[in-house]
């Protein structure tokens, strides 16, 4: 490849892939709990994704492509750390433990909904964040997770049920005493 | 066909999330209007992912360090030796060099008045940004990467991401960008753009400024000037040129022959760069 040509490929990467770093790193934070690991993460994304750009076709979602190649870099470290995939059978224990639905409050602060989707399992909030943060379409998140797409949707809707009872139970919903618990949160 | 409520409420998720056929979807419209029970739950559902996602996005504990992207640029970036165009863009620039401004600050203000006196205050503001940024980083508020600066202030800034090129030839030497970002000083926001030269740390920065103020001054200049001239701050150089719609500075501890070139070498690429 020529230096011109280089110059080419990055200009179209800087415009269509470079935004989406702060949201990566949201996700990617999201998902590791820690911070180096996330910039290391995304980083490598960024690296593969320049690596692979003549894939990418333009005008399609890039955040999606660049999530897909997130996910699968996780999966990649986490096999070659020897753990297990984010699969467990949590489909089916998820159901059991949704059977009761709560409605969702009427009032939900960003602490609430960040506390409750954290309970939740890693696997449901994957899904659930890459639909309703990302806005992957099922199609998108099914190839980045390497699920079926039915695996999908029930994954959101038994995670989104557990969301709804997750909110439900923080103790401020029942007694309003966040004040007493957080101290000097203002 | 009419859907019952508990098979609306198994496709709730995928009616949200746009997911289901055209016709199907007609049917739940139609149920939901008669149906407050299950638009409840549809609403509710409507503003759990709404919540999640303004949250997530907001909370500033999940936010990436500002430097986070110039180190995937530094890293990605393919560094480009001269191309010939830059050289190009040089000489070009030599030809309209008298649209530099650059003369005593004493002299200026006592010739143009109002606008010069401000010129000269502009002046001594991008000096202060350079002590206190780019030398000392006594930093009254966290700068920002140039792109989210160019969301949130100025648009123009985004094109300073890639402009001047890393590597800027001067004379079979270097100048080279070691930092961009977007930063704040006295209440003036500047695209700063940190290079180093001949050992010594230059500040470009750029900040917007409307061309009807300074054009009195940039013009009157210009007659008299053929080449870029070092302007004097209290005892310290710097060089201006006026670029679109804003006021570009070059300042830094450099014997005056090379600030002047190395500001002959930024303005036409900056030029081009802000008034595409």
């Amino acid at each position: 490849m020529s230096e011109r040509d280089d110059e080419r490929r990055w200009a179209a990467f800087e415009a269509e892939a470079m935004p989406h770093v702060d949201r990566l790193f949201r996700l990617a934070l999201w998902l590791e709990r820690d911070r180096a690991v996330a910039e290391d993460l995304v980083q490598d994304t960024l690296r593969q994704a320049l690596e692979s750009f003549a894939r990418y076709t333009p005008g399609t979602n890039c955040r999606a492509w660049l999530v897909s190649i997130l996910q699968h870099l996780r999966s990649n470290r986490r096999r070659a750390a020897g753990r297990s995939p984010l699969v467990e059978d949590v489909d089916d224990a998820a159901a059991l433990a949704a059977r009761f639905v709560p409605p969702t409050p009427e009032v939900l602060t960003d602490e609430d909904v960040l506390a409750a989707l954290k309970r939740i399992p890693p696997a449901h909030q994957e899904v659930i964040l890459l639909c309703d943060v990302e806005e992957l379409s099922y199609k998108e998140i099914a190839e980045a997770l390497s699920i079926p797409v039915g695996t999908v949707m029930s994954r959101l809707h038994r995670g989104r049920a557990l969301l709804r009872n997750e909110l439900a139970a923080l103790p401020e919903k029942l007694g309003g005493h966040r004040d007493a618990a957080s101290g000097s949160a203002t | 066909m009419t859907i019952s409520c508990r098979d609306l409420r198994e496709m709730a998720e995928a009616y949200l999330s746009g997911e289901i056929p055209a016709e199907m979807r007609e049917q739940v419209q139609e149920h939901l209007a008669g149906c407050p029970e299950c638009r409840a739950e549809v609403d509710g559902i409507r503003v759990l992912r709404a919540s999640l996602q303004r949250a997530f996005l907001a909370t500033p504990e999940l936010a990436a360090s500002t430097d986070l992207s110039e180190a995937i640029r530094r890293q990605l970036k393919p560094v480009a030796p001269v191309p010939r165009r830059v050289a190009a863009w040089r000489y070009r620039w030599l030809a309209t060099a008298a649209a530099v401004v650059v003369v005593s600050a004493t002299a200026l203000a006592t010739a143009m008045g109002v606008d010069a006196s401000r010129l000269v205050a502009l002046a001594r503001g991008a000096w202060g940004d350079h002590r206190n940024c780019a030398v000392a980083f006594h930093l009254g508020e966290r700068p920002i990467s140039l792109e989210e600066a160019s969301w949130i202030f100025d648009p123009a800034f985004a094109r300073l991401q890639t402009t001047p090129d890393t590597w800027i030839p001067i004379d079979g030497r270097y100048a080279l960008v070691t930092e961009r970002h977007s930063c704040v000083f006295e209440g003036r926001r500047y695209a700063h753009i940190v290079l180093k030269f001949r050992g010594e740390l230059v500040s470009l920065l750029i900040a917007p400024e409307e061309p009807s103020r300074m054009e009195t001054v940039i013009r009157a200049v210009t007659m008299t000037a053929q080449r870029v001239r070092v302007l004097n701050v209290d005892g310290a150089p710097a060089t201006v040129f006026r670029v679109s719609e804003h006021l570009a500075f070059v300042v830094g501890n450099l014997p005056e022959e090379d600030l002047r070139r190395l500001t002959e070498a930024l303005a036409g690429p900056v030029r081009l760069a802000l008034a595409g």
